[in-house]
């Protein structure tokens, strides 16, 4: 059997909070269930990439598949630690994700 | 309002960037190890515009009052921005009073905020404002400045605010609710505007009752408030001042939590004083 290879760029989001709009200083604290912060995150990245809104997959790391690819520095907070697929990044987006994201490529042979 | 340009902050001092899109707003500790601290420059304002107001709250932590307006708050508001350098302005700034539509010069406020500096205005309101004759002038002004709006939802006032929750829902204005918790009756009406508005609202932002302005003395009865809480916690946002008793844990409550008024500051335009919140007036400057 041939040998599989898929070669990816991955970008990891240390998240540490997110909020929506502010509506008072006394709503600092916002609830961040998964699945909000993950919309969140997609929404940021539709608007990055440009891409199409059902393009872009955000996936926490600890659910990722191919997680153990990946050191991360100790005592990281595995429940805030994200990955956004890049595929289909060009040069002007990468500049904007470098700036805020740690980015690396990613190659999986299996 | 939809906006969808991206804005980026950086405070290397603190340990912190953020991004802002869509009128939302992301943060990252630039060291992950490491808390993020105090910003010198604010994320967001929350600012007091007026001190007039004619709710007539018995509680209000603001101690607000069919008085007379704050003067000249167009002005103040330029002299504040225009002292702090470009970069470091705030994504956004929450207007909030006394009533700050009653104010005569709350819709040039908001477009000298969002075409002047660039900064998204929000606004608490206790919806009094749709009983005048201008109302459609601040639905308007709302639609085309703002990122959204907080209706407080005051048992006494329940007829204005229900009519300009509805107004604002209508005309998609980005909508969230503040209900002030304390005992069962204020968390069991809690419960009550949140089966009837859930699929309308965005948040539903639960604030502790405060001893503070005129407001007495009273427990926040937090044990039923957790048994009461809705299964789906999406549309749930809690006031900072809940921060000690969401630390004491024994709830199931999923929550970014991080130290209070470290990324936002009060500023009151009576006489430009500013304090780290609005429910601790230690003046800072």
């Amino acid at each position: 059997m041939m040998e599989r290879e898929i070669a990816k760029k991955i970008i990891i989001i240390n998240l540490h909070s997110v909020v929506d709009l502010i509506t008072n200083s006394s709503t600092e604290l916002f609830i961040v269930d998964t699945s909000k912060a993950e919309g969140i995150l997609k929404e940021l990245f539709d608007v990055i990439l440009k891409n199409p809104a059902q393009e872009t997959r955000i996936e926490k790391f600890e659910d990722y598949k191919y997680k153990n690819e990946y050191i991360l520095p100790e005592g990281t907070d595995l429940s805030s630690v994200y990955i956004c697929n890049i595929d289909q990044c060009d040069d002007t987006c990468m500049a904007i994700i470098q700036k805020f994201f740690t980015c690396v490529n990613f190659k999986y042979e299996g | 309002m939809k906006d969808n340009l991206i804005k980026t902050r950086i405070e290397e001092s603190a340990n912190y960037r953020a991004i802002w899109c869509n009128g939302k707003t992301l943060r990252f500790a630039i060291d992950p190890s490491k808390p993020i601290t105090e910003l010198k420059y604010p994320e967001f304002y929350d600012i007091k515009v007026t001190g007039n107001c004619e709710g007539k709250c018995q509680y209000c932590y603001m101690n607000s009052n069919p008085e007379s307006h704050y003067e000249n708050i167009i002005e103040k508001t330029r002299k504040f921005f225009d002292a702090i350098p470009k970069e470091n302005l705030p994504f956004q700034v929450a207007l909030g009073g006394g009533e700050p539509t009653s104010h005569p010069d709350f819709i040039e406020l908001l477009r000298v905020l969002k075409e002047e500096y660039d900064i998204c205005p929000n606004y608490t309101t206790n919806g009094m404002f749709y009983q005048k004759d201008d109302w459609f002038d601040i639905i308007d002004a709302t639609q085309k400045y703002c990122g959204g709006v907080a209706v407080s939802c005051h048992p006494h006032l329940e007829p204005y605010w229900h009519n300009a929750a509805l107004t604002f829902h209508t005309h998609r204005i980005k909508l969230n609710f503040h209900i002030i918790i304390s005992d069962k009756e204020s968390i069991d009406y809690f419960k009550k505007i949140y089966n009837y508005w859930q699929d309308k609202i965005d948040y539903f932002v639960l604030l502790p009752y405060g001893n503070q302005g005129r407001a007495e003395k009273k427990d926040i009865d937090w044990d039923y408030l957790v048994k009461m809480l809705p299964e789906k916690q999406s549309k749930i946002a809690f006031g900072a001042n809940f921060y000690p008793y969401l630390m004491k844990g024994g709830h199931n409550i999923n929550i970014s939590l991080y130290e209070p008024e470290i990324m936002s500051k009060f500023l009151d335009l009576k006489d430009m004083s500013l304090y780290p919140s609005s429910f601790n007036l230690t003046k800072i400057k």
